[in-house]
């Protein structure tokens, strides 16, 4: 691995910094090919302080219901040494589990054994646990642990190294390890909300494809990394867990790709003029000025980066402000992907139009194309109006 | 997407304003509907806190809150006192003519489909079997009231029982903003009807900073307002501060909702102010008659709603809201030439001018009898390029079906004979005359014995593997 975090860090500055997880690297990759964003997390920037910082209003707030909820669940699937967990498994993934040998991998449980070791020393460490219990279960199965929770791994994100903490690696005696991930929105008669189960799949995939990099460097072969993988979700309105085993050897593999079509951060803002920076945040209880300051010196620093707005925005922090752009630039994103496609090369909403009323002749071919298309929906609309039907 | 839908969104955004997408009403609007706005706690979509309904704007809105929406029993006693109310509105419609159908059918309208899978899909789904004997008994009220909450969750496109005015809105109109804004119903407002002196993206700027219109609350809200109210009743010593608390909660329960329910009636009289389809009218018939049924399953004991559908009853439902979604989708491009249009400018359609017909023009057929196969010819007004062979129908008279005969090369002129509809003596007439501009589109009427019924599984819904057998059982 290169080195490449100190133009990063630069950009970054003293703003504050949250650690890529699987649902920002597969959130990231809900919106392809926008640099802005690359660049924002391969630097490992809090992207909900810089949307609120941006935008003037918080937007950073998660309902503490919601939160309570889900670690109500989550306490009560792992309570009793796993319990659930292991049944779960047993049925659903079909797992011989004969002996549990379970192993809790999380910052805090490591805290006591590990004195002293915390921030990106403590990941490291984690991530290097991971990799010896990991080669213990291929190497040793019938005494190594076979439970583990908490177990880092590491992924290559545009160059940075991100740390992904796994909720549940299960290894079975067949000789295949299993990523078992706990939600708390529920399974009503069999089915779960599709945008939120098909998020959980995304990042599902990132936890399989950083353990199939593992097993790589490990030595072994990939598909030890069982794709099939089991979800836990609360059935109905109670808290009695329930789980879906899901096949997601095709999201990885789409990952992996997209993984290896990552620009490298490093590259985009090289390219730039360098001493572009975020500023600091303004600290708790600063005055309205100061605010605006650092809102502005965002914006600036953010305007170089060019952002690729689609559908898939609408989730991100920064989406505000990336909208605002695509409406000043009267760009066709702002429209969504369809319109944006069906415009070809022509980004600007107003140039689209003047080639649709005929105001502007065609550049070449292809904008020859889209104003023939366009003319053809609007003269269908002017007859529709005129009354012909 | 459509070269017409793109340029209207195209022209949305740049007129700064919603570009209509039809020229007719398509859903019906009951003069009495129940407007019903409502939040859950955050992440717990079983746990109700607040609903808001009313009958009439002028009203004062209805409201009910839980003020530990994770205690049972503070649920069922705020549920009752909704669902009391809202059978008595449903009872309104329980009048019927001497066939034995009732006269009209309530509707809902809600301000989002969220709202409505919530209030159908979970509030509905987890109170139409509760038991009111035994332990912990639930008030009568709600099972019954779960049971129409049901019938409301599960409709098929074209009905107007439900009503999730974001949906309807953007079936008639289209915003320059992205799809997933649209599911905001006060910044699709602020496109559609932006107060005077208001450029609409402004306005649904205005729109998306007021509070959410459920079934989610706003997180802020629930950390800086909700959770201490909560917990303020938590440690309420007697049932004088419990109330207190209660009615502070009300409060501020009113001040988020309320802008969803005003839009709620904002979008009901955006919509009256289009004349009606045609076939709403035949649509809301269907509606009333469902509605009825459902009646009739109610006092008869029989409103059985099932969790899980048979994998039969899976194919039905699906076959069926196949069909309703192509009737949809062919009603209202009769009754619309904006929604017509659509189908024109994708090139599905056929419009322009008719040149000559011939209506006495007789062929032989394969048999080599002579039959008459009159043939019109049309000077299209955008490009055709459909190949001869291709069946269309008169949109004025669906029940006319052409076809495109080939055209003669280096003349745009399009030829088509009519196939049935237009053949007989006494249905000649319906053919247009020369000079008529017509619409020659895809949509023709329904198959008349179309078997309504999946008899066998078919093979897309064989083979369930029940993933948890002990359940099944139990």
């Amino acid at each position: 691995m290169t080195n490449t975090s100190d133009p990063l860090e630069n950009f970054r500055g003293s703003f504050p910094r949250q650690p890529l997880n699987a649902r920002r690297v597969a959130g990231a990759l809900e919106a392809p090919g926008c640099q802005r964003r690359t660049v924002l997390d391969a630097a490992a920037v809090n992207l909900d302080k810089l949307g609120s910082l941006i935008s003037g209003t918080p937007t950073d707030r998660q309902s503490p219901f919601a939160l309570t909820r889900g670690n109500q669940f989550e306490q009560q699937v792992v309570a009793n040494g796993m319990a659930e967990i292991v049944a779960l498994a047993r049925r659903h993934l079909a797992l011989e589990i004969p002996e549990v040998r379970q192993h809790d991998l999380s910052a805090s449980a490591l805290s006591e054994a590990y004195p002293g070791v915390a921030g990106i020393k403590m990941n490291e460490l984690r991530a290097r646990l991971t990799r010896q219990r990991a080669s213990e279960m291929l190497s040793d199965p019938s005494h190594a642990y076979n439970l583990i929770r908490h177990a880092m791994t590491r992924l290559d994100f545009g160059g940075e190294i991100v740390y992904l903490e796994q909720d549940v690696l299960a290894f079975a005696v067949d000789g295949r390890i299993h990523v078992v991930e706990i939600k708390s929105y529920p399974r009503i008669d069999g089915r779960a909300d599709p945008v939120k189960a098909s998020a959980t799949v995304r990042q599902t995939a990132v936890y399989a494809l950083s353990l199939q990099q593992l097993m790589v460097e490990i030595g072994a072969r990939p598909d030890v990394v069982n794709t099939t993988t089991m979800i836990v979700l609360p059935e109905n309105l109670s808290f009695r867990p329930t789980a879906v085993t899901i096949e997601i050897d095709m999201y990885v593999r789409r990952l992996r790709r997209q993984l290896a079509s990552v620009p490298q951060a490093t590259e985009i803002i090289q390219a730039l003029s360098a001493g572009i920076r975020l500023p600091d945040h303004p600290a708790k209880g600063a005055g309205s000025d100061e605010l605006t300051t650092a809102a502005t010196a965002a914006r600036e620093a953010l305007a170089p980066l060019p952002p690729r707005f689609t559908d898939g925005c609408v989730s991100c922090p920064l989406f505000h402000h990336c909208r605002d752009e695509a409406e000043f630039h009267r760009s066709t994103s702002r429209l969504g992907s369809a319109v944006a496609s069906a415009c070809g090369n022509v980004t600007d909403i107003a140039a689209a139009i003047d080639l649709a009323e005929g105001r502007r002749a065609p550049a070449d071919a292809s904008e020859a194309a889209v104003a023939a298309a366009l003319a053809r929906g609007a003269a269908a609309a002017r007859l529709a109006v005129g009354g012909v039907a | 997407m459509n070269a017409l839908q793109t340029h209207q969104a195209l022209l949305a955004a740049s007129d700064r304003r919603a570009v209509a997408k039809t020229t007719r009403r398509h859903v019906h609007l009951s003069p009495r509907p129940l407007v019903l706005v409502g939040y859950h706690l955050a992440g717990d979509p079983g746990a109700p806190l607040a609903l808001m309904w009313g009958t009439s704007r002028d009203q004062e809105p209805r409201c009910m809150v839980v003020p530990e929406p994770r205690n049972r029993g503070l649920r069922f006693e705020a549920l009752d006192e909704f669902a009391a109310e809202f059978l008595t509105y449903l009872s309104e419609f329980e009048d019927r003519d001497e066939s034995g159908n009732c006269l009209d059918a309530p509707q809902l309208v809600v301000p989002n489909a969220a709202t409505a899978d919530w209030l159908g899909g979970i509030v509905g789904r987890f109170t139409r079997n509760l038991r009111t004997d035994g332990d912990a008994p639930a008030p009568p009220a709600v099972p019954l009231a779960g049971k129409h909450l049901s019938f409301f969750a599960d409709l098929m496109p074209g009905s107007s029982l439900v009503l999730a005015a974001t949906d309807v809105l953007t079936t008639h109109w289209q915003t320059g903003q992205l799809p997933s804004e649209d599911l905001n119903l006060a910044a699709l407002l602020g496109w559609i009807d932006p107060p005077t002196g208001m450029d609409s993206p402004q306005a649904a700027r205005e729109g998306e900073a007021a509070p959410p219109a459920g079934p989610d609350s706003d997180p802020h809200w629930d950390a800086n307002s909700l959770a201490e109210l909560i917990q303020e009743w938590h440690t309420a010593a007697d049932a004088v501060s419990q109330s207190r608390v209660r009615r502070e909660l009300e409060g501020e329960i009113r001040d988020q909702l309320s802008p969803a329910w005003t839009d709620c009636w904002r979008a009901l009289d955006r919509l009256g102010l289009l004349p009606a389809a045609e076939h709403v009218a035949i649509r809301w018939q269907k509606d009333k008659s469902e509605w009825t049924n459902h009646c009739d399953r109610v006092a008869e004991g029989r409103a059985f709603f099932r969790n899980i559908p048979t994998p039969l009853q899976a194919a039905t439902r699906l076959k069926i809201l196949e069909d309703c979604t192509e009737n949809l989708q062919r009603e209202m491009a009769w009754d619309d030439p904006l929604v017509m249009a659509t189908a024109v400018a994708s090139g599905e359609a056929l419009a322009g001018r008719v040149v000559t017909a011939e209506p006495e023009r007789r062929t032989r057929n394969a048999n080599g009898r002579a039959v008459r196969r009159p043939l019109i010819t049309i000077e299209p007004a955008l490009e055709f390029t459909r190949p001869a062979g291709t069946t269309l129908f008169l949109s004025t008279n669906p029940g006319v079906m052409l076809a495109v005969l080939s055209s003669d090369p280096g003349s745009n002129l399009i030829r088509a004979e009519v196939l049935k509809g237009a053949n007989q003596s006494n249905t000649v007439g319906l053919l247009p005359n020369s000079g008529d501009e017509v619409v020659l589109s895809p949509y023709g009427k329904p198959e008349f014995y179309k078997r309504s019924k999946v008899e066998d599984i078919p093979w897309t819904h064989q083979q369930i593997i029940e993933d948890n057998p002990e359940e099944e059982s139990q």
